[in-house]
């Protein structure tokens, strides 16, 4: 097993870029929403 | 979260990694070589190397529209270009410079030196590293095609105000899909560069304990997952108003044009902190380097920097002055953009008191730093002018505009990024460059950086407006100073290709220390560093 698969089998890792990526998506889909509820 | 928290924790994971890597570090020496090494690399010194090659060429290629421009407003009339390719020749010059060459040249710095920084064998998310560089060169190259449809490429500026952005011709899509993988790569690099601060750093490397440098990256990168979907979302409703027929942006079908600057310019804002905060943290570790003395106010710095981010976020409508504002909102926002001159002068008085009385060498790296400290001020104080409405209501749309972020841009970010490129090359390639092609390119810089740009306030106060190609004969002097300066400026980065080659060619072979004064752990891996950087992870006091 390599450097690069032991990070990958880093769960902390893991979570974090689980709760990053949700939030950059919650932040695409809710300017689109909050813009949609304007009118 | 406590930093004894994380750390327990931290300790923990660090050292699984460490049992693991070690058994397979021979293994990892056999890395392939020829064009397989760059495409599949998942190290982070390879990627930042490829970031930092990428953002050169971009730098050349947005310069050279810069030529065309400045060309082309040599003289006024008509010489060289029709208007519609001059204002594509604006709108796509400023897209590849923001983020062709400047975003990605501080991602590339991040990749080299956050995992040796923190004391970290590389980036946490090593995969996505490859995979948030080479998205890049395929959304540039779909923007760059635009040259050759019908219609030509974007040319309603960078901003993209609709409803003029929505007469692009079949460009239109590529540059909303390109900006869309622009923003992906942005937000997968500052995932990155959090996981691996948060989650990486070696034993002992509390928070208030990292180098200025992580510090500025790891707020940069909050800012950036907090706007880039901001941006790809502004975009997506351009989209959708132009071939789906929603009404956004369209006063025609219930929406508002005016809209579509709120979402920009809250995108549009925190973007310049994102182009500068790395900046700062360049200039806050070269200044103590060369002045031999610890950073002055190294926790102010921190909170400084924290609080431009903030602040970034509630001044969005300074761009927007007039486009109609009730006095209580010109209000808020004239006064909370001054209010960013307060953690910025903390930073200035900071790299001031850092130089008081130190035992200062000026080396190529400094003497950019330097620069950087003075120039940048001149474009902090022509924002502070624009920062008050009623004044702005000449000031916009006009070139003391263009002078003003220029001079934060130019001699401010692009001048910490040489500044940290010869600053930390003999780390790279482990040869020292040219002192004297280094100190020939700077003043050379120095000098025609002044004579391109400071003459475009006068312009701009004289009522020149922005994105033009022809002006009144009243305009032409100080336009064909700037030009002159522009070509001077453009002919002088020969100089840093040069330098360049001068260390990766180089003959004098650089120490692990390579600056006497350097201090962090970046220094203590020997010149070049190896390839996977702390496999051990180093402890700090």
């Amino acid at each position: 097993m390599n450097t690069v698969d032991t990070f990958a089998r880093n769960k902390r890792n893991k979570r974090l870029l689980i709760v990053l990526v949700l939030l950059a998506a919650g932040f695409y889909a809710g300017i689109i929403i909050l813009m949609g509820l304007r009118g | 979260m406590s930093d004894k928290h994380s750390h327990s924790h931290h300790d923990h994971d660090h050292h699984q990694g460490h049992d693991h890597g070690h058994a397979n570090d021979h293994h990892d020496e056999h890395m392939p070589t020829g064009l397989n090494r760059w495409v599949f690399t998942t190290n982070h010194k390879d990627i930042g190397t490829l970031y930092l090659v990428f953002s050169l060429i971009m730098f050349f290629l947005g310069g050279s529209m810069a030529m065309i421009i400045r060309a082309e407003l040599f003289q006024p009339g008509l010489q060289f270009v029709d208007p519609q390719f001059f204002n594509s020749m604006t709108t796509v010059h400023a897209l590849l410079m923001v983020f062709g060459a400047v975003m990605p040249a501080f991602v590339g710095l991040a990749n080299w030196l956050i995992p040796m920084m923190v004391g970290a064998p590389d980036m946490a998310l090593p995969r996505m590293n490859n995979w948030s560089f080479w998205i890049l060169p395929f959304a540039f190259s779909m923007l760059i095609i635009t040259l050759f449809l019908p219609g030509g490429a974007p040319a309603g500026g960078w901003t993209l105000y609709p409803p003029l952005v929505l007469q692009t011709g079949d460009a239109f899509p590529f540059m909303v899909f390109a900006i869309h993988l622009m923003g992906a790569s942005s937000i997968m690099g500052s995932i990155n560069v959090i996981v691996t601060i948060m989650n990486m750093r070696a034993p002992g490397m509390t928070l208030m304990k990292m180098p200025l440098f992580c510090w500025t990256w790891l707020i940069t990168a909050y800012l950036l997952i907090a706007v880039m979907p901001v941006l790809a979302g502004a975009v997506t409703m351009l989209l959708t108003d132009r071939y789906f027929g929603t009404s956004f942006f369209n006063a025609a079908g219930g929406g508002d044009p005016v809209l579509f600057q709120h979402v920009f310019w809250f995108f549009g804002h925190p973007e310049v902190y994102i182009m500068i905060l790395p900046a700062f943290g360049v200039v806050s570790q070269i200044i103590p380097t060369f002045s031999r003395k610890p950073l002055f106010g190294y926790s102010s710095m921190v909170y400084a920097t924290a609080s431009i981010a903030f602040l970034s976020f509630i001044v969005w409508a300074h761009h927007m002055f007039t486009t109609g504002m009730p006095i209580a909102g010109q209000l808020f926002f004239m006064m909370a953009t001054m209010l960013i001159a307060i953690p910025t002068a903390v930073k200035i008085f900071n790299w001031l008191a850092t130089m008081w009385k130190g035992e200062l060498t000026f080396e190529t790296p400094m003497l950019f730093s330097i620069a950087f400290v003075l120039l940048f001020t001149i474009g902090g104080f022509s924002g502070l002018m624009l920062a008050i409405a009623p004044a702005d209501f000449q000031y916009h749309d006009t070139y003391f505009v263009v002078a003003h972020f220029h001079y934060v841009l130019v001699p401010g970010a692009v001048f910490a990024i040489m500044a940290a490129t010869y600053y930390w090359l003999p780390k790279w390639t482990g040869n020292m460059y040219n002192e004297t092609i280094g100190k020939a390119h700077f003043w050379s810089s120095l000098i025609t950086i002044n004579i391109l740009f400071f003459p475009q306030h006068f312009l701009g106060l004289a009522g020149m407006p922005r994105r033009i190609p022809d002006y009144p004969t009243q305009f032409a002097d100080f336009n064909m100073i700037s030009s002159i300066g522009a070509f001077l400026f453009g002919a002088s980065q020969l100089l840093f290709v040069w330098a360049i080659f001068s260390s990766v060619n180089g003959k004098q072979k650089a120490t692990s220390q390579v600056w006497d004064g350097a201090e962090g752990l970046e220094w203590t891996l020997p010149s070049p560093a190896p390839y996977h950087s702390f496999s051990t992870p180093p402890v700090i006091k």
